[in-house]
């Protein structure tokens, strides 16, 4: 500031030095309490006031984005593509658009003025915005706040949600302009704004978490690059089905696109909640406990996925003879895929329980019997793992084995018991060999998620390719007919059990190899079983009542 | 913010250790820092000072032992010692297209500093750093001195009772240095708990009031700088100033088994003497009585430098 004062020429640069040194030495606007009367006034006052219960990662990203020249390309872009799309929409659609409703035609050109920055631009300015506190070192600054990791990911996620909403407002005029073209009604246009937004809340959820995986630089570009990959999927996807599913067809008037889009908003709002989750635990102190939570929230999301699928089940969609059992049955796939995952990567945590997570650990007796499973450690990750995942097939299986009590006019070709025995079998096999070796592997090994996944993986593809090399061996050659022989080929398994069905035996032999593989796993020793909860330090009990009396503690001495 | 009326002592390290595989940056270090008490930590490069801090202030996390702010675990209760912390890292990170004072803002908010504390501490802050001139200047113009200034601000926007600063002069010039100091001198003053680590020796010298010597993670010495040199002593240094003839008290020196690096130019002679008090008073009677006149006979006094010199060996790892 002063460098401009001395070194500017002339009248006029006098005259704007005088104006530059004015503000120097004004006090800043931050510094200066909302004084005043009158109106407005007031209003800075509460703003002032309301503010503080803003987070502040919002108010500095907001801040930031206002002076970034990408934000301001990009809304400038958007305005600009938005206009040039209403000229050149009524060109080309001269003189139809005089006569006939073409405002579907100018939805189209819209639909990618607004989902080419939704779901692009902001998950990936999101994700590179915490990759980058990450990789420039302000995460350590903003690491030792008040700020928790929750707040710190809710922050980037909130001003992403921001980004979003300004976007919309630049193409809303536009939406609002096809409207009055007629040919689309508005309950097909909030249709493809809700999925929009959710499709790139969800986008952005996912690339924060996938911003907190990687702290080397290196792992960081191959994390990026990974969401480039997602962002440009889903953008296909939801083109195809904003386009053709939504706007195509006018579904917006159809009670059964809602279901289906409930179902979608449910599914994805809990995958949502548990990226952010994931996401804070991963940047959380090492000391917290980052594993119970996710537990609870992993525990009810299978709750969400198999009240979907069965609302999808029982929901006859208009035509009442037509039932079937072979949705259930995905849904088994997706909860033995599901807790197969999730159970490789709790193995990734410590068995070591630190001292502030046994302060939290159930104190009575019912409470640990109840909650042990959700207590850290790779143990307890794998018992909740496999318990969760093998009690929802069963209790589904049994339930669509009943015939008083489902009916299905166009059963499936495999028994739905036999299907729950059969992944069951899987979940426990696989699960149980990943924990054997990575119990071996760490003995070597820094503990880190990326481990288990790997072993995942190799133990997944040894299951598929074990049975072809088995065959070659023992009969010289390959065959394309599934056997017995081909159990542990998940794939193809899994392929035959829905057409053309396999028989009760194939589940109760994959169920008796995954029950011996995880009484394996139950003799082995479970260190973290013998954590009892601990009692809070005497200094933080004091610490914790002064903060909540005005009575000071006798025991604020270090005697004490 | 309202601090608990803790008697005990601000900063307690507990036999932290830190490995990095093979490498121990943090050898069994145990002290303490009295509240309103300046603590220098002083040692070369590498030797565990940093690790030190970071794992007080809850970035790292110690193989074993603990450390503790204000009584509260840095290990186990992070979020009860940051609110209680200033941290001023060595090398740190800031948002450049951001202004001080937003910058400021930002971190107050952070902190859970709103409304009217907030204005106030940002004013204060401002006008301490002397950040208030350059409020509407971007980061990434400003000078290493003035991002020092701004990281200190950074640290004080909360009013913590404990600092932390992890070489806050390095790469500074001496007039940065100097403003820094007396910035420093004004939190003591003020009552704040400082836990400093530094190169620049004569500068912690004049500053703290204890310090700790610590070499290749192991903490060698801890003190004041009086105490260390007294404890640690293995050598004095002595100036005598003689009338008569400069070889004649040489050879009478020369004689004495526990003198050491004998100089003698111009009616001077400089010699370390290895042992205490009864050897310093044998060898000036050893001269009298060998007819050398003494004009002066004193030991001289050791700088810091030469306590650091005395006890660290320079190893790295």
């Amino acid at each position: 500031m002063s460098d401009a004062v001395d070194t500017t020429p002339g009248l006029e640069a006098n005259a704007a030095n005088a104006q530059v040194a004015a503000i120097a030495v004004a006090p800043h606007p931050l510094t200066i309490d909302p004084a005043g009367e009158g109106f407005w006034a007031s209003i800075d006052r509460l703003t002032d006031r309301a503010s503080g219960w803003l987070n502040p990662i919002l108010i500095k990203e907001a801040r930031q984005a206002l002076k970034s020249k990408q934000f301001i390309i990009t809304f400038f872009s958007l305005l600009m593509c938005s206009w040039l799309w209403t000229i050149l929409g009524i060109v080309l659609q001269t003189p139809d658009v005089y006569f006939i409703p073409t405002g579907e035609t100018m939805l189209y050109g819209f639909y990618f003025v607004l989902a080419i920055p939704m779901l692009g631009m902001v998950p990936l300015v999101a994700h590179r915005s915490l990759a980058a506190e990450i990789d420039d070192g302000t995460f350590e600054m903003l690491a030792i706040t008040k700020l928790s990791s929750m707040r710190i990911v809710l922050g980037k996620l909130n001003s992403a949600m921001l980004q979003m909403l300004i976007y919309f407002a630049a193409v809303v005029p536009g939406l609002a302009f096809s409207y009055l073209l007629r040919g689309v009604n508005m309950p097909t246009m909030v249709m493809l704004v809700i999925v929009v937004f959710f499709s790139a809340m969800l986008l952005t959820t996912f690339g924060l978490l996938v911003a907190t995986l990687a702290s080397h630089r290196a792992w960081q570009a191959l994390a990026l690059l990974a969401v480039i990959g997602v962002v440009l999927i889903a953008q296909f996807i939801c083109g195809a089905v904003c386009l053709d599913g939504i706007l195509g067809t006018d579904v917006g008037s159809e009670s059964e696109a809602w279901f289906v889009l409930a179902a979608f908003v449910l599914v994805g709002a809990t995958c949502m909640v548990l990226f952010i989750k994931a996401a804070a635990a991963r940047i959380a102190p090492v000391t917290e406990n980052r594993s119970t939570g996710l537990r609870w929230w992993m525990f009810l999301q299978q709750l969400v996925w198999i009240f979907t699928f069965a609302y999808l089940t029982f929901y006859n969609f208009g035509d009442p003879g037509f039932r079937s059992a072979e949705p259930m049955h995905f849904a088994m796939i997706v909860i033995a895929g599901y807790w197969c995952l999730m159970g490789t990567l709790m193995l990734a945590e410590s068995p070591e329980l630190s001292p502030r997570v046994q302060r939290g650990l159930p104190s009575t007796f019912a409470g640990r019997m109840l909650k042990l499973w959700f207590n850290p450690g790779p143990g307890t990750g794998f018992m909740f793992a496999t318990c969760s995942g093998v009690t929802a097939m069963l209790v589904i299986g049994i339930f669509l084995s009943i015939p008083e009590l489902v009916d299905f006019s166009s059963s499936s070709k495999t028994a739905s018991m036999t299907m729950a025995l059969l992944l069951s079998g899987y979940l426990l096999f696989y699960l149980g060999t990943v924990r054997l070796l990575v119990m071996l592997l760490h003995l070597i090994l820094r503990r880190t998620f990326v481990v288990p996944i790997v072993v995942l993986a190799a133990v997944l593809f040894a299951g598929v390719i074990i049975p072809f090399l088995a065959r070659v061996v023992l009969a010289g050659g390959m065959s394309g007919s599934h056997s017995m022989i081909d159990l542990p080929n998940w794939g193809w398994t899994i392929e035959r059990a829905f057409w053309p069905g396999v028989g009760w035996e194939f589940g109760l032999l994959a169920f008796t190899a995954g029950g011996l593989v995880f009484a394996l796993n139950l003799l082995l020793f479970f260190r973290e079983f013998t954590y009892r909860r601990i009692a809070e330090p005497a200094r933080l009990q004091a610490e914790q009542a002064w903060s909540e009396s005005d009575i000071v503690p006798d025991v604020l001495t270090p005697d004490a | 913010m309202i601090a608990t009326p803790w008697t005990g002592p601000a900063i307690e390290l507990q036999n932290l250790s830190r490995e990095f595989g093979s490498t121990k940056a943090v050898n069994e270090v145990s002290f303490t820092v009295p509240r309103g008490s300046v603590f220098g930590y002083i040692g070369p490069n590498g030797a565990g000072k940093t690790t030190s801090m970071r794992i007080l202030a809850t970035l790292e996390l110690p193989t074993s032992g603990e450390a503790f702010v204000d009584g509260l675990s840095s290990i186990n209760d992070p979020d009860q010692v940051r609110g209680r912390l200033g941290f001023m890292p060595d090398g740190f990170g800031t948002y450049g297209d951001m202004n001080c004072a937003e910058y400021l803002d930002f971190f107050a908010r952070s902190y859970g500093v709103v409304g009217r504390e907030r204005t106030a501490r940002l004013r204060w802050v401002m006008g301490f750093t002397g950040l208030d001139k350059l409020a509407y200047k971007p980061i990434r113009g400003l000078s290493k001195g003035m991002k020092q200034r701004l990281c200190l601000g950074r640290a004080l926007v909360h009013d913590p009772a404990v600092l932390i600063l992890d070489e806050p002069a390095a790469g500074l010039d001496p007039r940065a240095r100097i403003e820094l100091r007396q910035m420093i001198r004004a939190l003591a003053a003020e009552g704040k708990t400082i836990l400093i680590s530094s190169h620049i020796l004569t500068e912690l010298a004049e500053m703290c009031d204890r310090i700790g010597i610590i070499e290749q993670g192991r903490l060698l010495a801890t003190g004041s700088v009086a105490e260390i040199r007294q404890k640690l002593r293995k050598t004095r240094n002595v100036l005598v100033r003689v009338t008569s003839p400069l070889p004649e008290a040489m050879a009478i020196l020369q004689q004495h088994a526990s003198i050491d690096r004998l100089e003698g130019d111009n009616g001077l002679i400089r010699f370390h003497i290895t042992g205490g008090d009864r050897e310093q008073t044998e060898i000036l009677r050893s001269l009298i009585e060998g007819g050398v006149e003494v004009l002066q006979y004193a030991p001289l006094d050791e700088s810091l430098e030469d306590v650091f010199l005395q006890i660290t060996k320079g190893h790295v790892q």
